[in-house]
């Protein structure tokens, strides 16, 4: 079996793409958790899947695709997706600007990615010229979701894609990450999506009850 | 060394405990006994760690006189902040708002706090230096929303979205910065430890270097609460329960700052010492003092009048960090931590007798509420750098080295920020004790351990303004010969 590094590296940009068009987010969710999935695959395919057959470094790799295989396709979107159901937000409320606009920028950032991959980092030998391009679109895009997401839970989505977007950087600049701080790093990333979930299940919870949680007066609150 | 551990290990485990025990008041118990124990593990090491770095777990962990002396600070502050707790929240126990949920929540994140920050302190690997810093934006988002009300979860909300997104930059200037080092490190160097990257600094390339400490100054310093990456800040340490805000702008503030300050010495290596790091850093630092010169002048809300001088004294300490002021950006980081922690307990005080926070309807402070009233006006005289407080001295020292480096306008113009913020600061402060007294101030039930909180560190405070212990100045210097990268 042999991956090619480049083939993920356009699946990235183009999931990114899909991600920028969509309003639904379950949509959005999925689409986040296949990005997790090909993320998942990308060092096997920049080190070869002949990696599994050496003996000290198979713990490592198997620790680290495994973990980014459970955590970023599996668990962050089956939280994902309980949060919006049980906050009932299914899309994201009218958007300022429309959904062509939104793909359009999107594709204006990654035409901009590619240009600056090209001026600041030229790609070394042996490594994708995607790498970069492809890591900073990525960024790029998740960073336009957080800002731009009206809703709690595209914003939690954005945050995803731009940390997605860093690790494929990292991946080109590194190889591979000490198995600390990847799984340091996965884990972070677990805990904040959690908690971010948690607090978007009880904002709307509280919005639905009529609670108007801008009516905060000076002096109010605990003291 | 083993210390190294059971620095990170107590911690970890207080907050598994404290997960699981039934009683309210138990786990706030807990809370001081761990952050006590805490404080003597720290002894234990700091002098040695001063003298020379000790290193654990593969030279993974390391302490050396930077962090010794933030690490002195972090638990110093953290055991005084615990034992306010108790005594904030023991009257909320009784009266059932501070419930055995809510307890265990508390225990369980201050702990989690206190370990990600001394994991922050101990992390000689880069990468994980990042992973413990976005641990402690977890934890005390955790701690900001602990009473689940509709505005301090928006609050929390806004701290973590804005801190995650800022850190996220950081981690791309990490993995920069990295992949940089991996280019020229050699042998058994690895590029993620810092000591073996301020070592490989010299043959590394300058504008990688340069584009790596961009996005780190960026990422981190959104955590520092520099401005204008400070907006989550205010809503931040104004809505979380007074003990936390007051770990949170005491310690927290100066450990992102810390991680900046970790790559000054990498970048100065890198490009021979041309001071391009200060030409980044002056500005934030000079610009965060400016923002917070025109919200303090408008805020009534005390809390967040404290959190907008957070900005300020953040903005200074990135100042001195730019003017090469290594050991006042020290000082002045130790004498802010010390009078932010006081100024907040002693709001904390003042918002229960008088039942509200806003400057403008407390009146006749000090005679409702002698103590705290007057660790308020002399924490805020302290915190707007009046003599003989510490920050007057490290305030002055920053102006002298600056002038002496010939920056003169910047001094110029970061004294008159600083005589503003005085004059602002202190007038809402000021109205409290001369307006005459309003029915409703409910007397003071304070009792000794009350005065030992506010009044020993204020005293320390008076103390080092006007006299230096040898082992302080050591201590300074130590840290600050890091910074210069000697």
């Amino acid at each position: 079996m042999s991956l090619d590094a480049d083939l993920l590296l356009l699946l990235v940009i183009g999931i990114d793409l899909f991600i920028g068009s969509t309003s639904r987010l379950g949509a959005r969710i999925r689409a986040c958790a296949l990005q997790g999935l090909v993320l998942a695959a990308l060092p096997l395919a920049i080190q070869g899947t002949g990696v599994l057959a050496e003996g000290e470094r198979i713990v490592h790799t198997v620790l680290a695709v495994g973990a980014t295989l459970i955590l970023k396709a599996v668990v962050i979107p089956i939280f994902l997706l309980r949060a919006m159901r049980r906050s009932g937000v299914r899309r994201e409320a009218d958007p300022e600007h429309s959904l062509h606009l939104s793909l359009l920028l999107c594709g204006v950032l990654v035409g901009l990615s590619f240009w600056i991959g090209a001026v600041m980092l030229p790609p070394q030998a042996g490594s994708s010229p995607l790498g970069v391009p492809a890591g900073l679109a990525t960024m790029l895009i998740g960073l336009f979701l957080t800002i731009s997401g009206r809703t709690e839970l595209t914003q939690v989505i954005g945050y995803m894609v731009l940390e997605n977007g860093v690790f494929v950087i990292g991946q080109r600049l590194l190889g591979e990450f000490p198995l600390v701080v990847e799984l340091g790093v996965l884990l972070d990333v677990l805990v904040a999506v959690m908690l971010m979930a948690i607090l978007v299940v009880f904002t709307n919870r509280q919005h639905e009850q009529g609670a108007d949680v801008a009516a905060e007066t000076v002096g109010g609150g605990a003291p | 060394m083993i210390v190294l551990w059971l620095l990170l290990a107590l911690p970890v485990a207080g907050g598994v405990v404290a997960a699981m025990i039934p009683s309210p008041r138990a786990v706030l118990l807990l809370c001081v006994i761990g952050a006590l124990a805490e404080v003597v593990l720290a002894a234990l090491v700091v002098p040695a760690a001063l003298d020379a770095p000790v290193f654990a777990g593969g030279r993974q962990l390391m302490l050396d006189a930077l962090s010794a002396y933030h690490l002195g600070l972090v638990v110093v502050v953290f055991a005084f902040s615990s034992v306010f707790a108790l005594r904030y929240f023991g009257p909320l126990v009784q009266d059932g708002t501070f419930s055995r949920g809510t307890a265990r929540r508390f225990g369980a994140a201050w702990f989690g706090f206190l370990a990600s920050m001394v994991m922050v302190l101990l992390a000689n690997n880069v990468g994980l230096l990042w992973v413990a810093m976005e641990t402690t934006t977890l934890a005390s988002a955790l701690l900001v929303c602990l009473e689940f009300d509709p505005p301090s979860v928006k609050a929390s909300w806004t701290y973590m979205m804005i801190c995650s997104v800022g850190i996220a930059l950081a981690l791309l200037g990490t993995f920069l910065l990295c992949g940089e080092a991996r280019n020229v490190t050699t042998g058994t160097e690895s590029p993620f430890l810092w000591t073996d990257l301020v070592r490989a600094a010299p043959r590394m390339r300058p504008g990688g270097v340069k584009l790596a400490f961009l996005f780190l100054l960026v990422g981190y310093g959104t955590k520092a609460g520099l401005a204008p990456m400070h907006t989550w800040l205010p809503d931040a340490h104004g809505q979380a329960p007074t003990p936390v805000s007051a770990v949170l702008s005491g310690v927290l503030l100066n450990c992102a700052m810390y991680a900046i300050s970790r790559f000054v010495p990498v970048v100065d290596a890198v490009t021979g010492g041309d001071g391009w790091a200060s030409t980044l850093l002056v500005p934030f630092g000079l610009v965060s003092i400016l923002v917070a010169v025109a919200f303090i002048a408008h805020e009534r809300d005390l809390k967040r009048l404290l959190a907008y001088c957070s900005i300020e004294h953040t903005g200074i300490i990135a100042l001195a960090l730019g003017l090469g002021a290594m050991p006042a950006a020290l000082f002045h980081t130790l004498g802010h931590s010390i009078a932010k922690m006081v100024a907040f307990f002693s709001v904390g005080f003042l918002a229960r007798q008088h039942g509200t926070r806003d400057s403008q309807a407390i009146s006749g402070m000090l005679r409702v509420s002698p103590l705290a009233g007057m660790g308020l006006l002399l924490a805020v005289l302290a915190l707007a750098g009046a003599p003989p407080f510490s920050l007057f001295m490290s305030e002055l020292w920053v102006a002298i080295e600056g002038v002496e480096q010939g920056h003169t306008a910047v001094v110029v113009a970061f004294l008159l920020g600083v005589a503003v913020i005085a004059v602002v600061l202190l007038r809402p402060v000021l109205g409290m004790v001369w307006r005459p007294v309003a029915k409703g101030g409910r007397a003071a039930g304070l009792g000794w351990i009350d005065w030992l909180l506010v009044a020993a560190p204020l005293a320390v405070l008076g103390l080092l303004g006007l006299w230096m212990p040898a082992l302080l100045t050591d201590a300074l210097n130590k840290a600050a010969a890091i910074l210069r990268g000697g």
